[in-house]
């Protein structure tokens, strides 16, 4: 019973904000990550700076970090898509 | 649509990139062909019905992109045809500079009032009532409107208890402040290249990116690769329009964006402002100096052609004198006769005004922010990094004012004031080319009897050009708080 009451460990969720990203629509994607009322109280959405080049010339931007895992060519759908899919993981371990 | 980033904007961005990068490459006119399959996959159409229509359009964009007129369809020639005249540092881009891509118009419904699916056949019926021409009948209980007698009076718009009738207008035609935008005969957009002002924005209001400007973003990265290649060589300057402030988010201040134009290769990197400054007093002097019916501002080369094509009288009062661009370059020829001048700004009209023989001997290219900010995603320039801003000191809040509407005016009416002691000024001002010639409506049958007018063909000013990055509402925001940031010397 201890264990329901322990707080889950909230997900980290990095948006990149460098150039290339913003270039390929970023901070709108951080808008709609921070709009999902789903995932408010699991989540901290964060800005990250450019990960050094990871994306190609923007090719594969926007670049994401959910917790330790890149996700490149970032959408809003496959994104939270992830974050949900994570949450519901760790409830039923 | 500017500050929306919408499947539009994601394939101009990458188009724009993806040219540069081919640039940067080094690769061949003859391996253009490879380009397109860069930014569409055959089989896995991402935008359009089926991949074969993806690749005309793109093909179309790209002769775009390079500077080069686009291909007929009727002339049957391959879209790289004379592609190799775009691979130069010179100038090579011509009118038009606003083009419809046919392929990529999907021919919108056009000017209609039609009744849609909300009309609940109600009893009273008030639309046909109104109606001036007996347009509107009801055989399967809904209204119907003859579109033969309909005159787009909008009475049943206004009237219906339900709002289910509406106009249904085509945005690039609607956005269109000159009425150049009609049909051809297949129900393609058509632009008349005689009546288009070059506003470009037609080019941000067709939701299918239809129609697109013509870009010198490959011209410009010749230069810098061989201003690269020769640094002691022909001196390369960026002057750059006020509305830059806020174009790259609220993180990336305007010292950081100098910083990295200066990254991009460029020797000197100027405030437009300046030039601003500089036609501040120039237009206080004429002020005071007495006029005929009005002083009408000219920063703006749209305003200026619709004013002249349309109310070619009152357009008299125009200043003739140089705009901020033309000003600012002027003052770097001044110790530099060799300089290589590329105004960037938010504007697609510079580039027709940078045509003109007047100003062609002062601006060698003109790049809009997102042009500029191509270049920085393929250069690997990220300004988040720049941790070292470029200083900025070349103009003074009045100058800089000039983005937002009402800032030239107000810039004119404070010097005035200040040097010459002359107050109560009437001052009219329009945005949006619509608003523009409507204003002069009212000042022809006497309506008003401004002193000073001034017109701008965007909303809200550059700050709304079709060039921008960045939504109106913040750039306006951004550009104010930088200018008084700048010291309101007594200027020049």
């Amino acid at each position: 019973m201890g264990e329901h009451q322990q707080k889950e460990a909230k997900m980290h969720v990095s948006v990149c904000m460098g150039t290339n990203c913003t270039f390929r629509g970023a901070s709108q994607l951080m808008e709609t990550l921070r709009a999902e009322e789903g995932i408010k109280d699991h989540c901290i959405i964060e800005e990250m700076s450019c990960p050094d080049e990871l994306c190609d010339h923007s090719r594969r931007s926007p670049v994401v970090k959910i917790d330790d895992d890149y996700v490149m060519q970032a959408k809003p759908e496959a994104i939270l898509d992830e974050v949900y899919k994570r949450i519901r993981d760790n409830r039923e371990p | 649509m500017r500050g929306i980033y919408t499947p539009v904007t994601d394939l101009r961005r990458r188009l724009l990139m993806e040219t540069v990068q081919f640039i940067i490459e080094g690769k061949d006119p003859s391996e253009i062909e490879s380009l397109p399959f860069n930014i569409i996959e055959m089989g896995k159409p991402a935008y359009r019905c089926c991949s074969y229509r993806e690749l005309s359009i793109v093909k179309q964009r790209l002769r775009l992109a390079f500077g080069l007129p686009l291909i007929e369809e009727r002339e049957n020639m391959p879209v790289s045809r004379g592609i190799e005249r775009a691979f130069t540092s010179e100038k090579i881009i011509d009118v038009p500079l606003v083009n419809v891509i046919r392929a990529a118009c999907e021919k919108c419904p056009e000017d209609e009032v039609i009744v849609t699916d909300k009309c609940q056949s109600c009893m009273a019926h008030p639309c046909s009532i109104v109606c001036p021409r007996n347009a509107i009948t009801f055989p399967e209980g809904k209204a119907h409107i003859d579109q033969d007698k309909c005159i787009k009076c909008m009475k049943c718009v206004q009237v219906c208890p339900y709002s289910a009738i509406t106009r249904m207008v085509r945005p690039c035609a609607e956005a269109c402040g000159v009425g150049a935008i009609d049909s051809d005969e297949e129900g393609f957009a058509r632009i008349d290249q005689k009546v288009c002002v070059s506003c470009g924005l037609c080019t941000v209001s067709c939701p299918f990116g239809a129609i697109s400007d013509k870009s010198e973003i490959v011209q410009v990265t010749f230069s810098l690769l061989e201003h690269d290649e020769n640094p002691l060589g022909q001196k390369l300057y960026a002057i750059v329009a006020p509305s830059f402030t806020g174009q790259f988010g609220n993180k990336v201040t305007p010292e950081m964006i100098f910083e990295g134009i200066g990254k991009l290769g460029f020797d000197r990197v100027m405030e437009v402002a300046y030039g601003a400054d500089c036609d501040t007093v120039l237009l206080a002097g004429t002020y005071s100096a007495g006029h005929g019916d009005f002083l009408g501002t000219s920063c703006c080369p749209s305003w200026v052609m619709a004013a002249r094509a349309s109310f070619p009288d009152l357009a008299e009062n125009i200043t003739d004198s140089y705009t901020p661009m033309v000003e600012t370059a002027k003052k770097i020829k001044e110790t530099d006769a060799d300089a290589k001048i590329i105004f960037i700004g938010p504007c697609i009209a510079k580039k027709y005004e940078a045509l003109t023989e007047e100003v062609s001997e002062y601006i060698d290219h003109v790049l809009t922010f997102e042009e500029l900010a191509a270049l920085f995603v393929a250069f690997g320039i990220d300004l988040m990094s720049i941790t070292d801003g470029h200083p900025i000191n070349d103009a003074s809040a009045l100058g800089r004012g000039y983005a937002n509407a009402g800032g030239v005016g107000d810039a004119i009416i404070k010097t005035v004031e200040n040097r010459f002691g002359i107050s109560d000024i009437q001052f009219e001002r329009a945005d949006t080319l619509a608003d523009c010639l409507e204003m002069l409506k009212r000042i022809k049958k006497g309506e008003t009897s401004p002193n000073l007018v001034e017109g701008m063909a965007c909303p809200g000013g550059c700050v709304g050009g079709p060039g921008t990055l960045a939504s109106p509402g913040t750039a306006s925001r951004q550009v104010t708080r930088f200018a008084e940031a700048g010291v309101l010397k007594d200027n020049v």
